[in-house]
C-alpha cells in the first residue's frame, strides 16, 4: 500500500520499547506525553496519537503471542512540521489490522457487540495507515497530518 | 483512575476520574457491578474529570448501559470533555446513550423520568 508520506527535512525521532503486557501501557502514555511536550503537540493531537497506538498495541498484546513468552514491542515516532509518523513493530503472529471488518455503529444498544472498536478508532484518527509483514513480524506505519 | 460514588436524589453518581483505559477498565467494571448487584439501577456516569477513554473503557460503559437497560433502570452520562465526546462519537455510542452537560442536569433528568 502506498503512503502519502511527507517525511521532510530531518524529523525529530523518539522511540519506545515496551514488554508485551497490558500493565505496561502506562509507559505508552508517559512516552506520548513526553513526545507531545517536546514537540509542542496540542492536547488533542497527543490524545489521538496515544489512543490510536494504545488500541493497536492492546490488540498485539492480547492476540499477537498465542504461545506466550516475553516479547518487546517497538514504537518509533518521527515528528516533522507537517506530520507525525509512527511505526509499530512486533514479532507476533501475522495480523493485518487494516483487513479487519468495520464494526456496525448503527446497531441498537441491546445488539451492540462488546468490543471490536479499537482498530476502527485507529483508522478514524489517522490520515493514513499501511501494514507490512516483514521477515521478523508485523510492521504498521501510521501517518497523521499536523 | 479513581472512582468516586455519591448518592443524589435516589441516583448513584458514578464519577470516573483520570484515565478509563485498558489498565483500569476491569476495576471500573467491578465497581459498577457491585452497585448493580446491590440493586441500584439509576445512575449518572460523571465524566467531568475523566481525561481519557479507550475502547476498553467504552466497553465498560456499554456493559453497564446494557445491564441498566435490562433491569429497566436509567442512565445519563454527564460532563464529557470535547475529546472524550469525540471518542464516544467515533463509537456510535452518542446515539444510544443519553448525555448532558452537567451532573446537576443529569440528576434532574432522572427525577423527571
Amino acid at each position: 500500500m502506498a503512503l502519502q508520506n511527507d517525511r521532510e527535512g530531518s524529523p525529530v525521532f523518539f522511540s519506545l520499547e515496551m514488554p508485551n503486557r497490558l500493565d505496561e501501557l502506562e509507559s505508552l502514555h508517559l512516552f506520548f506525553e513526553r513526545v507531545g511536550r517536546e514537540t509542542g503537540w496540542s492536547d488533542r493531537l497527543c490524545m489521538n496519537m496515544t489512543l490510536a497506538c494504545e488500541e493497536l498495541l492492546t490488540n498485539t498484546i492480547s492476540y499477537g503471542f498465542p504461545q506466550g513468552g516475553d516479547h518487546l514491542l517497538r514504537v518509533s515516532v518521527f515528528c516533522s512540521e507537517r506530520q507525525v509518523e509512527v511505526v509499530l513493530e512486533d514479532e507476533g503472529v501475522p495480523f493485518d489490522p487494516l483487513a479487519a471488518e468495520a464494526p456496525d455503529l448503527e446497531m441498537a444498544l441491546e445488539d451492540r457487540p462488546i468490543g471490536g472498536l479499537g482498530i476502527h478508532f485507529a483508522k478514524r484518527l489517522m490520515d493514513d495507515m499501511a501494514y507490512e509483514r516483514t521477515s521478523s513480524g508485523n510492521r504498521l506505519v501510521l501517518l497523521k497530518k499536523v | 483512575m479513581n472512582i468516586v460514588t455519591t448518592e443524589r436524589d435516589g441516583a448513584i453518581v458514578f464519577s470516573v476520574q483520570g484515565r478509563l483505559d485498558g489498565t483500569h477498565a476491569a476495576e471500573a467494571e467491578s465497581a459498577f457491578l457491585k452497585l448493580a448487584n446491590e440493586g441500584r439501577s439509576r445512575f449518572v456516569f460523571d465524566f467531568t474529570d475523566m481525561s481519557y477513554i479507550s475502547s476498553a473503557g467504552l466497553r465498560v460503559v456499554l456493559v453497564a448501559a446494557k445491564k441498566i437497560r435490562a433491569v429497566q433502570g436509567a442512565l445519563v452520562c454527564a460532563g464529557m470533555s470535547e475529546q472524550v465526546t469525540e471518542v464516544f462519537e467515533m463509537s456510535g455510542f452518542l446515539s444510544i446513550l443519553e448525555t448532558v452537560a452537567s451532573v446537576d442536569e443529569a440528576v434532574s433528568r432522572l427525577q423527571a423520568d
